[in-house]
């Protein structure tokens, strides 16, 4: 069984410890053994791998009648843990809400500018389309197919006089529009 | 033994691998410092770069408007289309649909272009620059990647052909070419800004700070009315089309504050559309400002303003005209017909240039000079568009023995028709020179009006316009330019064109009239004028007398100004004839009833009062009471024996009855004074 202790401890280093004093008798044998094979064993023969036959012994536990020892302050560990956690990622989700509805809110702001921005164009382009519909040229042949005139001077009744314009003087340098 | 020296290799190798473990964590910690300490600024600059974008806030042009607010040009926004023919799939097809959805492109045409580049391995094809809304909604709906779409502003002049001398045009990119686009291009351009645009990876915007601030154009307002300048510009086009005239103008102006109501001229052309291959190059000229001529009989105005000032000559003084002909030295002077001897008003009536040349004379030539020069001839007159011409007066020092009695009656000397409703504006005004404008607002802001420089005593100014009204009643104009409810003074102008080929006056005539209307208080400037009329018909009498007629006709109506001939009740005589001979009345009638403003009302039943002709034609002439104080009125009146109805205080301003009118019998004089 090839594990690190094996890895750093070669087959060939290998010496029985206090520490395992179970495996001891069954190494010795083993030693033997090997001792034996290692000498009758070709010379190009692939060494197998190290601590390749060692086996240990595995002990069967029933733990099926322990019970766990109640514990007290278990509960509220376990409360307070999930607590502490729930504080942490409230404290966290506070803090990274405002940055994240920022962010947000970014998307939303800059799509209504970007609406607004269509809508003013749109706007420019009716008022262009206003204009263009009521321009004197237009307006004029309308008036024609509708068999409209302009009025003459004798239709016309001014109700009030025309302020200045009925005025008739010679224009003094005071009356007239300064710089 | 072995044991111990196993663990120390286990040891050293441990060592190792914590050594490299350092190693690793030191270059991690190495690199951050570097990262986060050291170049911290690049990095952030990278960053910004990344997820900055830098965003070029456009400065919309400003708008132009008339003075009443009507827009004239706006820039919108417009898309433009290209393609790339290296991506198209199928030409053919991309071709067709093009062409179906986009005005104005010929499929073949397009295939044609879209196959050449594909050959020759180029991408990039423009196919229509600024697009309508819908034409852009169509193609934004098809299925198709190879469609690129560039937005840009385009400059749209609602009106067509409108005012297109004045507005000009711009270039692509909206650069002023033209008119007052060009004049006024830095205050209508504005400033382009920036804007720094936060975005994600998929380069949505999140957040934006304006670095610096777009400066939009300002917009401006002009002194034009697009009302009366339509009706300018239909008039002069049929006047040209009629008289058969290479092209012709009309300045509508006011004379106090030389505000440009209109500014015409024939032919002319759309400033939506670029010029192309074959348009008349004269449509673009704005020959109003740009293209001075001899202005002809018109400048006989001028002529007998300057006598009126620096001579003893009054309008009743008799000037020999002889047999109607003059020699000179080197040529001999014509008039139309032998007007014997005449007084200086008769000179203008008849228009005669022999008097002209006479008056001329007597006023010399220092004196003529200075007032032509006064008079803003051989100098720019100011007004705000491109390329304006000083016209042609050569320096006194230049002139030659028969250069006097030419520029008295108008020969030698060009102007253009902006200086000449300039100096037709020193007249109705009462003699002050104003400078042309054509810029009512910048923004909100109301663009000042330069004072006006005197030039003209007002009595001379009120002379000449007694003197022009005369040329309407009973000179050359009086045929067609007489006015319906207003009284007009004008002159009229017949410029043989001097053919610098032959070196000779030729049969083809500069037609002009110059005119302002009402006579007592002048509300608006006219001028006309015709280039290249032929025969008696293009004078400027019966060519460019109509055309002042309806134009100013119309512009006394848009501009609300009252009549001042009131509808003068008609002798039962008069209606029994028009009754039976359906004809509008004699020109001389009208003038009678022009000055006799004793009724209001139009009396159109003959037995309603058959004593009305009689009230009409006896009775006392009201004084001219204006400009009097009360006590003057009243002491006049009284000593007149004529009823007066006061009303205010302070000077006399208005009065009615007009001055010289009959009072109907048991009438009042109604005058209200103001300070």
């Amino acid at each position: 069984m090839g594990t690190l202790a094996a890895f750093f401890n070669r087959s060939n280093d290998f010496i029985p410890t206090a520490a395992e004093p179970a495996v001891q008798g069954h190494a010795q044998g083993h030693k033997a053994q090997r001792q034996q094979t290692a000498a009758v064993r070709d010379a190009y023969q692939l060494r197998a791998l190290p601590n390749d036959d060692v086996y240990f012994y595995c002990k069967r536990i029933d733990n099926s009648r322990l019970v766990r020892q109640a514990d007290p302050a278990a509960k509220g560990q376990c409360w307070s843990a999930i607590g502490a956690t729930c504080a942490v990622a409230a404290i966290l989700g506070g803090m990274m809400a405002p940055k994240a509805a920022t962010v947000l809110a970014g998307y939303k702001v800059q799509q209504l500018k970007q609406e607004r921005a269509g809508l003013i164009e749109e706007r420019k382009a009716l008022e262009v389309e206003e204009a263009r519909v009521l321009s004197p040229a237009n307006m004029g042949v309308l008036a024609s197919r509708h068999d409209l005139k302009s009025p003459g001077s004798k239709q016309i009744v001014h109700l009030q006089p025309h302020g200045d314009s009925a005025v008739a003087s010679v224009m003094t340098p005071n009356r007239l529009p300064s710089r | 033994m072995d044991e111990a020296v196993a663990r120390v290799k286990a040891d050293r190798r441990l060592t190792w691998l914590i050594a490299i473990l350092l190693c690793w964590g030191a270059a991690i910690l190495a690199k951050l410092v570097s990262t986060q300490i050291f170049h911290h600024a690049k990095y952030v600059a990278d960053a910004r770069r990344q997820q900055e974008r830098k965003i070029t806030l456009p400065a919309v042009r400003g708008n132009i408007y008339d003075r009443n607010g009507h827009p004239l040009a706006m820039s919108v926004s417009a898309d433009s289309v290209s393609v790339n023919p290296l991506q198209v799939p199928d030409l053919s097809v991309a071709a067709e649909l093009l062409a179906i959805n986009l005005k104005g492109v010929n499929q073949e045409e397009i295939y044609e272009k879209m196959r050449w580049q594909a050959e020759n391995h180029k991408g990039f094809l423009v196919i229509k620059k600024h697009i309508t809304p819908a034409e852009s909604e169509r193609l934004h709906s098809l299925p198709v990647n190879w469609i690129d779409f560039a937005n840009e502003t385009s400059r749209e002049y609602p009106n067509g052909e409108i005012a297109a001398h004045v507005l000009g045009g711009v270039y692509q990119q909206e650069k002023g070419v033209a008119g007052i686009e060009k004049a006024m291009d830095p205050v209508l351009e504005g400033k382009p800004g920036m804007l720094s645009m936060l975005t994600d990876v998929k380069r949505r915007g999140i957040d934006e700070r304006v670095e610096v601030p777009a400066q939009p154009g300002t917009s401006l307002t002009l002194t034009i009315d697009e009302r009366i300048q339509f009706v300018a510009e239909r008039e002069i086009q049929e006047a040209v089309i009629k008289y058969h005239s290479r092209n012709g103008t009309v300045v509508v102006m006011d004379p106090y504050t030389g505000e440009i109501l209109a500014l015409a001229n024939y032919p002319t052309y759309d400033p939506n559309i670029g010029p192309k291959e074959g348009d008349n190059p004269m449509a673009r000229f704005n020959c109003g400002v740009q293209v001075p001529f001899e202005p002809g009989s018109v400048f006989k105005v001028i002529t007998l303003s300057a006598a009126l000032e620096t001579t003893t000559l009054r309008p009743e003084t008799m000037i020999p005209t002889g047999n109607g002909a003059l020699s000179l030295p080197g040529r001999v002077v014509h008039d139309t017909h032998a007007h014997g001897t005449i007084s200086m008003q008769e000179v203008l009536e008849q228009s005669s240039n022999i008097g002209a040349i006479l008056i001329g004379a007597r006023v010399g030539r220092e004196k003529m000079y200075e007032y032509v020069r006064k008079f803003g001839f051989g100098q720019q007159s100011g007004v705000p568009l491109a390329a304006e011409s000083k016209g042609l007066l050569r320096k006194l020092d230049h002139w030659g023995t028969t250069s006097l009695a030419s520029v008295s009656m108008g020969q030698e000397i060009s102007a253009t028709s902006i200086q000449l409703a300039r100096a037709a504006s020193v007249i109705a005004n009462g003699g002050m020179l104003v400078k042309p404008k054509l810029v009512y607002k910048r923004g909100d802001k109301l663009e000042p009006t330069e004072a006006p420089v005197r030039i003209l005593k007002p009595e001379t100014a009120i002379t000449m316009r007694q003197m022009m009204e005369g040329v309407v009643l009973r000179g050359t104009g009086r045929h067609c330019c007489k006015l319906e409810g207003y009284t007009s003074g004008g002159k009229t102008g017949s410029a043989q064109i001097f053919d610098t080929a032959t070196k000779h006056y030729t049969h083809s005539y500069n037609a002009s009239f110059m005119g302002f209307a009402p006579v007592t208080n002048p509300q608006l400037v006219v001028m006309v004028t015709l280039n290249g009329t032929v025969g008696e018909a293009g004078f400027g009498g019966p060519s460019a007398g109509p055309v002042f007629n309806k134009v100013i006709t119309e512009a006394l109506r848009i501009r609300d100004v009252p009549r001042d001939i009131p509808d003068a009740p008609e002798a039962p005589q008069l209606i029994q004839a028009k009754a039976e001979k359906p004809e509008p009345m004699d020109e001389d009638d009208v003038s009678i009833a022009g000055l006799s403003d004793g009724a209001s009302i139009i009396e159109e039943d003959p037995d309603a009062n058959p004593l009305v002709t009689n009230a009409v034609l006896t009775g006392p002439r009201v004084p001219d009471l204006r400009g009097k104080t009360v006590r003057e009125v009243v002491q006049q009146s009284s000593e007149a024996n004529l009823p007066v109805l006061i009303e205010g205080s302070g000077i006399a301003r208005q009065q009615s009855p007009r001055p010289g009118a009959i009072l109907p019998e048991g009438s009042k004089i109604k005058v209200v004074f103001r300070r």
